[in-house]
C-alpha cells in the first residue's frame, strides 16, 4: 500500500491516540500531524511555505481526518474557511478529507460530502482496521 | 344649516313651496279670466245682441205701420203683426238676461222699456183704430206726432242699457287682455324661478350631498388602505358624515392597533418558541454527542488496554486506564451540569433575604475539595447595607459557577491569582460583581460566552461547556442581567438583580 502523510484534527486526545494506533498498524503514514481544533489545523495548513520546508515531502498532508464537534472552531466552520483558501490556491489540491466523528446524523454526512474535497465519512467506534484501510486507499486513489 | 338632512329638506321644501305658490297664483288668475269671459259670453254678449234686435224690431214695427199708412200694402200689416211677436220674444229674452245683470239702474230701465212698449203698442193700436175709422189723416198725424217719438224714446232707453253694457264688455276685454299679459309674464317669471330653483337645488345637492358623499367614499377608501390620520383636509365637509367617519376610523384604528398588538405578541411568542426550539434541538444534538463521544472513546480505550495486556505493555495499559478515568469523570461533570440546567429551567424557588457572605463561604468549602492545589486568593468587599431578596439556590449556582470558572481559568504566569467578590448599588440596582485576574475571554468569543457548549480553553479545562449557559438561565429566571468585560489581565462579571 502506498504511503502518505496524514493529519488528525480532533479535540479528544484519546480519540487521536486510538486512531494513531490503528494507522500505525497499517503502516501507511509517512508523517502524522495533529491539531486539537479547526483553528489550529487551519493555521498549520495556511503556513504553507514554512511547513513545506519543515516537512519536505509530507506537507501538505494527503489524508486529513476531521472531527465535527470541536471547541473554538468546529469541523464545518473549518471546511467553510478551508474551501475559501482552496479556491484561491492550488497548493492544497492533493489534500483529501475524511470526516471522523461520533455523529451519525444524515444532515452532517450530506453537508460534509457536499465539499468535493471530502471523500469519506467515518463514525467513531464503528471503524475496524480493514475499513480504515479502505478509507485511506480511497482517499489516495482519488488523487 | 350643516347637517345633510337639513340641506336636503331645505332644498326640496323651498322648491316645492315655490311650485305650489306658482300653481295657486296661476289657477286664480286663470279663474278670474274664465269668470269674466263667461260673463261676457253668457250675459253681456247675448244681452247686447237681443237689445239690438229689439231696437231693430221696434224700428221695423214703426216703419211697417208707417208704410201701411202710406202705401196700403197688405204685407206691411202682416209684417207689423209678426214683428210684435218678435218684440215680445226679444223683450222676454232681455228680461231673462237681466236677472244676471248687476246694475239695478239698467233693470229699472228695462222695466220702463216694458211699460213704454205697452204704451207704444197701445198707441199703434189707437193709430190702427183711427185708420179703420177712415180717419187716415188722423192716423198719420198720430203716427208722426207721437208714435215716432215713442219709438225713439224706447230706442234711446234701450241704448242707455246697451251702451254701458257694451263699454263694460269692451273694458272687460281690455282687462282680460291685461290679465293675459300678466299671466304670460307670471308664467315667464315662474319659468325663470323654476330654472333658478332647479339650478340652486342642483347646486345644493351637489355641494351638500354629492361632494360630501364623494369625499366620504374617497376617505373611506383612504381609511381602508390604512390611512388613519384624518387631517383637516381629510374631511367630507359634512358634520354628520365626519362624525361617522371619525367614529369608524377610530374604531378601525383601535382594532388595527389591537390586531397589531396581538400579532406582535404572537410573533414574540413564535420567536421565543423558535429560539427555545432551536436551543432544544441544539441541546439534544450536543448532549447526545457529548454523552456518546466519551463512551465510544472509553470503549476504544478499553479495547486497546486488552491489546496492551495481551502484548504485555502494562505501562501503556496503565496510561489508557487513567485516560478512561478522566473521560468518565468528565462524563460525570456533564451529567451533573445537564441536571443543573434542567433544574435551572424547571426549579420553582422561593425568594428570600440572602446572606452573600454565608453563601460565599459555603461555596469556598465545596470548591476546596475540587480544586485542591490552587493558590487562588478569594477576597470579598461586601456592602452590608444592600439586601438581596432572591432565590438562594439560583444565586448560589451563579456564584459557584463563576468562582469555579475563575479558579479553572486562573493565570499561572501572573505573580498571584485572585478573585474579588463585591456587592454594590448602581443605578438603583443591586449588583454582585465577580472579578478575577485570570487568562480572560478572547474578544472573538464575546458573543458566544452565554451560549450552550462553548469551550474556549479546551487545553486548560475540559468542562461541559454548559456553565455560562446555566448562569445565564439562572440570572434570567431571577429577572436580572449579567454582563462582563474581559482582557488578558482578567475578567469582571456584573450581575444586576432586581431590588
Amino acid at each position: 500500500m502506498k504511503k502518505c502523510s496524514i493529519m488528525l484534527v480532533d479535540d479528544s486526545e484519546s480519540d487521536r491516540y486510538l486512531l494513531k494506533r490503528m494507522i500505525g498498524k497499517l503502516e501507511v503514514a509517512t508523517e502524522i500531524f495533529e491539531a486539537d481544533n479547526g483553528q489550529i489545523a487551519l493555521e498549520f495548513l495556511i503556513d504553507y511555505e514554512e511547513n513545506f520546508r519543515k516537512y519536505p515531502g509530507n506537507f501538505p498532508p494527503i489524508v486529513i481526518f476531521l472531527d465535527i464537534n470541536m471547541p473554538i472552531m468546529g469541523g464545518f466552520e473549518f471546511l467553510e474557511e478551508f474551501s475559501k483558501i482552496r479556491e484561491n490556491s492550488n497548493d492544497y489540491s492533493s489534500s483529501v478529507f475524511t470526516m471522523f466523528t461520533s455523529s451519525e446524523r444524515d444532515e452532517d454526512k450530506e453537508k460534509a460530502l457536499s465539499y468535493d474535497f471530502v471523500k469519506g465519512f467515518v463514525v467513531k467506534g464503528s471503524m475496524s482496521i480493514k475499513s480504515l484501510q479502505e478509507v485511506i486507499e480511497k482517499c489516495i486513489a482519488s488523487n | 344649516m350643516d347637517s345633510l338632512e337639513k340641506k336636503i329638506a331645505f332644498s326640496f321644501g323651498t322648491v316645492s313651496i315655490a311650485f305650489l305658490v306658482m300653481t295657486i297664483v296661476t289657477l286664480i288668475q286663470v279663474n278670474n279670466v274664465m269668470e269674466s269671459s263667461r260673463r261676457i259670453q253668457n250675459i253681456l254678449e247675448p244681452s247686447l245682441e237681443t237689445n239690438l234686435r229689439l231696437m231693430i224690431a221696434i224700428n221695423t214695427s214703426h216703419a211697417s205701420l208707417q208704410s201701411w199708412l202710406l202705401f196700403r200694402d197688405e204685407k206691411f200689416i202682416r209684417q207689423k203683426q209678426a214683428i210684435w211677436s218678435v218684440i215680445e220674444e226679444r223683450y222676454s229674452q232681455l228680461i231673462n238676461y237681466s236677472k244676471h245683470w248687476d246694475k239695478a239702474e239698467q233693470i229699472e230701465k228695462l222695466n220702463k222699456v216694458g211699460q213704454d212698449l205697452a204704451l207704444f203698442r197701445q198707441h199703434q193700436k189707437a193709430i190702427a183704430e183711427a185708420d179703420h175709422s177712415n180717419s187716415r189723416a188722423l192716423a198719420i198725424q198720430l203716427l208722426m206726432e207721437k208714435n215716432s217719438s215713442m219709438g225713439d224714446q224706447l230706442i234711446s232707453t234701450l241704448r242707455q242699457i246697451s251702451d254701458p253694457q257694451y263699454w263694460e264688455m269692451k273694458r272687460t276685454f281690455n282687462e282680460e287682455e291685461k290679465q293675459g299679459h300678466i299671466l304670460k309674464s307670471t308664467a315667464i317669471v315662474f319659468l325663470v324661478f323654476s330654472i333658478i330653483g332647479s339650478a340652486s337645488l342642483g347646486v345644493l345637492l351637489v355641494s351638500g350631498v354629492i361632494i360630501p358623499l364623494n369625499r366620504t367614499v374617497k376617505l373611506a377608501d383612504a381609511i381602508s388602505n390604512g390611512n388613519y390620520s384624518l387631517s383637516d383636509e381629510l374631511f367630507s365637509g359634512e358634520k354628520k358624515l365626519d362624525v361617522a367617519l371619525r367614529a369608524m376610523t377610530t374604531q378601525l384604528y383601535e382594532r388595527k392597533q389591537e390586531n397589531e398588538f396581538q400579532r406582535e405578541s404572537l410573533e414574540k411568542y413564535i420567536r421565543e418558541l423558535k429560539i427555545s426550539n432551536e436551543e432544544l434541538s441544539q441541546f439534544s444534538y450536543r448532549t447526545s454527542h457529548d454523552l456518546r463521544a466519551p463512551l465510544i472513546t472509553v470503549r476504544g480505550l478499553a479495547e486497546v488496554i486488552r491489546e496492551d495486556i495481551k502484548d504485555g505493555d502494562y505501562l501503556e495499559a496503565e496510561k489508557n486506564a487513567k485516560n478512561i478515568i478522566g473521560h468518565v469523570k468528565r462524563l460525570e461533570t456533564l451529567v451533573v451540569d445537564i441536571l443543573n440546567l434542567a433544574k435551572a429551567d424547571l426549579e420553582i424557588t422561593e425568594n428570600e433575604e440572602i446572606n452573600i457572605e454565608e453563601i460565599i463561604s459555603e461555596i469556598q468549602g465545596r470548591l476546596k475539595s475540587t480544586y485542591i492545589d490552587n493558590d487562588v486568593i478569594i477576597q470579598t468587599d461586601l456592602d452590608h447595607s444592600i439586601s438581596f431578596h432572591v432565590s438562594k439556590v439560583r444565586i448560589t449556582q451563579v456564584l459557584e459557577n463563576l468562582i469555579s470558572n475563575a479558579i479553572k481559568y486562573s493565570d499561572e504566569n501572573k505573580p498571584f491569582r485572585s478573585i474579588k467578590i463585591s456587592t454594590i448599588q448602581r443605578d438603583d440596582k443591586n449588583c454582585c460583581v465577580v472579578e478575577d485576574n485570570g487568562i480572560g475571554i478572547p474578544d472573538a468569543f464575546n458573543k458566544r460566552v452565554f451560549s450552550m457548549f462553548q469551550r474556549f480553553h479546551p487545553k486548560i479545562s475540559y468542562g461541559s461547556g454548559l456553565g455560562m449557559y446555566i448562569i445565564k438561565k439562572h440570572v434570567d429566571k431571577m429577572e436580572g442581567q449579567i454582563s462582563f468585560t474581559s482582557s488578558t489581565s482578567g475578567t469582571k462579571f456584573i450581575i444586576e438583580l432586581p431590588t
